[in-house]
C-alpha cells in the first residue's frame, strides 16, 4: 500500500511538472492557461491523497472553475484565436490525465495518510475564527476592494 | 508511507516554483508572466502542505492555503482587468497577438 501510494505520489509529481513546464513554455495563451487549468486540477488531487478534501474542492471550485476560465474568457475577448486543427496526440494526453486522475483519487480512498488525518470544514472554520479572525477581516477588506476596483476598471471606457 | 512520497511532493514543489519564477523572467508577455505566476503559486501551496506535513500541523496549512487561494482569485481579476483596460487604451501596442494567433514573431 505504502509503495503504491508513493508510485501515485510520483506521477502525480511528474505531472505537476509537466503542466507547469507546459504552462510556461507553450506558445499559445489559450493552451496555457487550459495548462494551468490541469495544474490546478493535479494540485486538487495531491490535496486529496494528502487528506485534505476539503481544500481539493476548494481548489477545483475556486481556483480552476473561477480563476483560470476568468483567465481563458478575457484572454479570448481581446483577440479571437485561430482555429486549430484537432490534434490527437493532445486528445490522447487529456484522457491520459482523466484517467490518471480518477485511477489517483480511486486509489487514494483506501490509503489515506493517516498522520494529518481529514480536515473538514468544521474544523478549519474552527481554526480560522479563533486564531486568524484579523486575518480574515483583512482578506475581506482586500477582496472587496478587487472586487470593487477591477469591476469600474472593466467598465471605463473614457478615451484620455 | 510514506517519507518518499512526502519528498517527491517537495520536490516536485520546488522544480514547479522555479519554473514560475523562470518563466516570470524568460516571458516578456503580461498574460504569460500573470501565467507563470499562477503556477509558482501553485508550486508554493505544495511546499506549505509539505511543511504543515513535518510539523503535523493540518489546520495551519489548510487555513493558509484556503487564505491564499482566494488572495490569488482577487489577484487574477485585478490585474486582467487592468491589462484588459491597459488593451483597450491602447497604452500597450500589442498583448503578444502573434502568439495568440500562432504565427511567428
Amino acid at each position: 500500500m505504502s509503495l503504491l501510494l508513493d508510485v501515485v505520489f510520483l506521477v502525480l509529481g511528474i505531472m505537476l511538472i509537466a503542466f507547469g513546464a507546459l504552462t510556461v513554455f507553450h506558445r499559445s495563451l489559450i493552451y496555457s492557461a487550459v495548462f494551468l487549468a490541469f495544474l490546478g486540477l493535479t494540485n486538487a488531487a495531491v490535496f486529496f491523497v494528502l487528506g485534505f478534501p476539503l481544500l481539493a474542492f476548494i481548489q477545483i471550485i475556486i481556483y480552476v472553475g473561477s480563476g483560470v476560465l476568468f483567465i481563458i474568457i478575457a484572454v479570448s475577448m481581446l483577440k479571437e484565436p485561430k482555429v486549430v486543427k484537432v490534434n490527437f496526440g493532445n486528445w490522447a494526453a487529456l484522457a491520459i490525465f482523466i484517467i490518471a486522475f480518477a485511477v489517483a483519487i480511486v486509489v487514494s480512498i483506501g490509503i489515506m495518510p493517516s498522520s494529518t488525518g481529514y480536515i473538514g470544514i468544521f474544523s478549519l472554520v474552527q481554526y480560522i475564527v479563533t486564531k486568524g479572525e484579523t486575518s480574515v477581516f483583512v482578506l475581506l477588506a482586500v477582496l472587496s476592494a478587487a472586487l470593487i476596483a477591477s469591476i469600474s476598471i472593466a467598465i471605463r471606457d473614457d478615451q484620455q | 508511507m510514506t517519507d518518499v512520497g512526502i519528498t517527491i511532493i517537495l520536490i516536485a514543489g520546488i522544480l514547479v516554483l522555479e519554473l514560475g519564477i523562470a518563466g516570470l523572467v524568460y516571458n516578456r508577455n503580461l498574460v504569460k508572466m500573470l501565467l507563470s505566476l499562477e503556477v509558482s503559486f501553485n508550486g508554493a501551496i505544495l511546499i506549505v502542505l509539505y511543511i504543515s506535513w513535518i510539523l503535523f500541523r493540518p489546520e495551519l496549512a489548510g487555513s493558509l492555503v484556503f487564505l491564499s487561494i482566494v488572495l490569488a482569485i482577487g489577484e487574477i481579476s485585478i490585474i486582467l482587468s487592468v491589462l484588459i483596460y491597459m488593451f483597450r487604451m491602447k497604452m500597450l501596442n500589442e498583448l503578444d497577438q502573434n502568439e495568440i494567433e500562432g504565427d511567428e514573431k
